[in-house]
């Protein structure tokens, strides 16, 4: 037994899966085809897998026909287990999942005549089945010249061959145009009315509500919900949609009004309403009132939207590794404040030493140049006290020769005294010619203190 | 079973790859009694017979059946065929077996054929430069036994290849015989304890159909049966383990 299997217990159903899972394996580990399938399909008549691409229709063929194992789960068709049972039920399922595979040098005849051999099945088949799929004259064609539509009706041919019980077929119409797509539901309808079972595969909703009498709706590899088609995709649900200025407001007046509300940027869908114009009166009584009211039919997506169970928001247990991102995020978080908090202390110590510097440097331009100045104000000083002495000297010669003049007779007693005055009053009087240099470096006491003097002055 | 069986063989004939390839086994079988033709006074047919020209002659048609029986069960073509099938027919061991067998009975007639124009090209060539090198009669009858030898090898190659293909389902199964090929000649058939249990050797030694030789002993060794067990092993236990992965895996 290649995988557990829980018994079912014996019924007049089709088709019955109890718990079905296959998950498979990708380069992000394992996905879920399907999940807990617990299917119910009624002997007789169109059953349609309804659902939205990745929903687990074709996974669920796949399962059903053998071309898969299931990871966990029970299958029975006609109360045989399988796939255990499949050989017991060779002849009795035709199946068209996924391309044919024939060959494309050969006619579609050609093709159909060697499934047959294999199958055991008589040639004489081959053209009941060509005929029934209204194939007869273009079968002769090699496979590789048909078109989408006939290549259908040939893998349809080729389900058929065996005259089964149970027809299964995925997405029938998936690439036909409208007239292809309206044959092949014909075909499937009139094979439903001859008392075969048929299985089909769709994610087109009205294709399931043409040709199904029940339906199964899929959703994330789970069954949404079974039964009859006018239960549950009758024609007289619709999907409005509404736009008006104030949706967040409209959307939460709508809800509490009991509608269910689909919110899609500016617009609001409204789905399975039975009356439009009651969407308009739960609005006037909040005082909005909207730009545009369109009734639309339903699509699957609103189906599938209004079929989903409506799961209470309750506080989800982070997981480990979860808690260990978010712990991992918070620390982030802090060291990221910490460093920009550090990185705006150093800016802030830069620009005050920054300051500092600019005032140091400020103040000694100011002492420089006040320095500069005394000096030269000393200088200046300088130069003045030496014009006022040797103002002084010559005031003082004159005065002497007057003097001389006027005192002849004690010129020639008084010469040294004079001289000595002389010295006396200007001890810088220049003398000759080689003693100047030193005396200009080396000044004299009296010369000194004078200087002082002045710098005092200067200073006041 | 034998409509399944019948059902691969018209499937198996039909693809335009297995067509390439019969006529790539034909155009090389011609090559090769072309560039004989310009030599054949060199050596005596007895002479290439034993040195072992033949049969290396005789192992590219032994791969290309090993390519075809890659490119049997190989492909978009032959997955949606194996899974048309398996809607008609959910036995999966038949389905299965009948693979193995439609890709080894497959490749007979194309192998024969090149055989058949190889051992007689090479028996006209020499015995037109009368460079037979032994009685024809005896010659011939090696030759066609080597043919047959060389034919049930190809059957080998191709189920064999058939059932790798299942297991690796792409067509590198096809270089991935050619590295093993390769790595086998330098490192297994270089060394000489190994050699016994070297692919390549042993294809050969069965070609040649040796019947005794000198083992490293001195002990008189039966190379043809071990070369016949060797290599009936080696494909059976490949298509057994085809046979198990085909069971439970999930067809695409």
């Amino acid at each position: 037994m290649p995988y557990p299997v829980r018994v079912i217990p014996g019924s007049d159903t089709a088709v019955e899966t109890l718990g079905l899972r296959k998950t498979y394996r990708s380069v992000r580990g394992r996905v879920v085809g399907v999940d807990g399938l617990d299917l119910r399909m009624p002997a007789g008549g169109v059953h349609a897998l309804l659902g939205l691409p990745g929903s687990g229709k074709t996974t669920t063929l796949r399962l059903l026909t053998g071309l898969a194992h299931a990871d966990a789960g029970a299958i029975k068709i006609f109360g045989v287990p399988v796939p255990d049972g499949l050989p017991d039920l060779a002849g009795r399922i035709g199946a068209v999942v996924g391309e044919p595979g024939f060959q494309a040098g050969l006619s579609g005849r050609r093709n159909l005549a060697l499934l047959a051999s294999a199958a055991g099945v008589p040639r004489t088949r081959v053209d009941e089945v060509l005929a029934r799929v209204l194939l007869t004259d273009r079968a002769r064609l090699a496979y590789g010249s048909c078109s989408v539509d006939e290549r259908r009706r040939l893998a349809l041919a080729a389900a058929l061959l065996h005259d089964p019980d149970l027809l299964v077929v995925d997405e029938p119409s998936e690439g036909l145009d409208a007239v292809g797509t309206r044959e092949i539901r014909q075909a499937l309808r009139r094979l439903a009315d001859r008392g075969v079972t048929v299985l089909v595969a769709t994610g087109v909703l009205t294709e399931a509500q043409q040709i199904a009498d029940t339906v199964t709706v899929l959703d994330d590899g789970r069954v949404l919900a079974q039964g009859t088609v006018a239960d549950l995709l009758g024609d007289a649900r619709v999907s409005v949609r509404v736009r008006l200025d104030e949706p967040g407001k409209a959307a939460t007046t709508l809800r509490a009004a009991g509608f269910k509300v689909r919110a899609d940027g500016e617009l609001l869908h409204v789905d399975g309403v039975a009356e439009p114009a009651d969407i308009s009166r739960a609005l006037a009584k909040q005082k909005l009132f909207p730009g545009e009211l369109a009734p639309q039919r339903e699509d699957l997506a609103a189906v599938v939207g209004r079929l989903r169970p409506v799961v209470p928001q309750t506080p989800k247990v982070p997981s480990r590794a979860e808690g260990r991102a978010a712990r991992k995020a918070a620390e982030q978080q802090t060291a990221d404040r910490k460093k920009a908090a550090d990185q705006r202390k150093a800016a802030k110590e830069a620009a005050d030493e920054r300051a500092a510097a600019d005032v140091e440097a400020a103040e000694k331009a100011a002492a420089k140049q006040a320095a500069a100045d005394d000096k030269a104000a000393r200088k200046q000083e300088a130069v003045d006290a030496r014009a006022a002495r040797r103002e002084a000297q010559k005031t003082g010669a004159k005065a002497l020769l007057s003097r001389r003049a006027s005192e002849p007779s004690s010129a020639s007693d008084g010469q040294g005294t004079a001289d000595a005055d002389t010295a006396k009053a200007d001890p810088v009087e220049p003398g000759p010619q080689k003693d100047q240099g030193p005396a200009k470096k080396a000044p004299s006491k009296g010369q000194s203190q004078s200087q002082s003097d002045n710098r005092a002055k200067g200073s006041r | 079973m034998t409509g399944l069986l019948w059902a691969e063989l018209r499937r198996f004939g039909v693809r335009p790859a297995i067509r390439w390839i019969a006529a790539g086994m034909l155009l090389y079988v011609v090559l090769v009694l072309g560039l004989e033709a310009f030599e054949a006074d060199a050596s005596t047919l007895a002479g290439l017979l034993a040195d072992g020209d033949i049969s290396f002659y005789a192992m590219t048609p032994v791969f290309l059946a090993y390519v075809a029986g890659v490119l049997l069960v190989t492909g978009d073509a032959a997955s949606g065929g194996t899974r048309a099938l398996l809607t008609v027919e959910p036995r999966r061991g038949r389905v299965y077996w009948s693979k193995v067998v439609a890709a080894g009975v497959a490749v007979l007639p194309g192998v024969a054929v090149a055989c058949a124009v190889l051992g007689l090209g090479m028996y006209g060539l020499h015995a037109r430069a009368d460079m037979l090198g032994g009685p024809p009669s005896e010659l011939a009858l090696v030759l066609t036994w080597t043919g047959v030898r060389a034919l049930v090898l190809a059957a080998c190659a191709a189920a064999g290849g058939a059932a790798l293909g299942v297991l690796v389902r792409r067509w590198w199964a096809v270089p991935l015989a050619a590295a093993w090929f390769l790595i086998d000649e330098r490192v297994l058939g270089a060394s000489s304890p190994a050699r016994h249990w070297s692919l390549l050797a042993n294809a050969d030694a069965w070609v040649r159909g040796t019947e005794t030789a000198l083992s490293g002993d001195g002990l008189l060794a039966v190379p043809l049966l071990h070369s016949a067990l060797l290599l009936l092993g080696v494909t059976a236990a490949l298509t057994l383990l085809g046979w198990v992965v085909f069971r439970y895996r999930d067809v695409r």
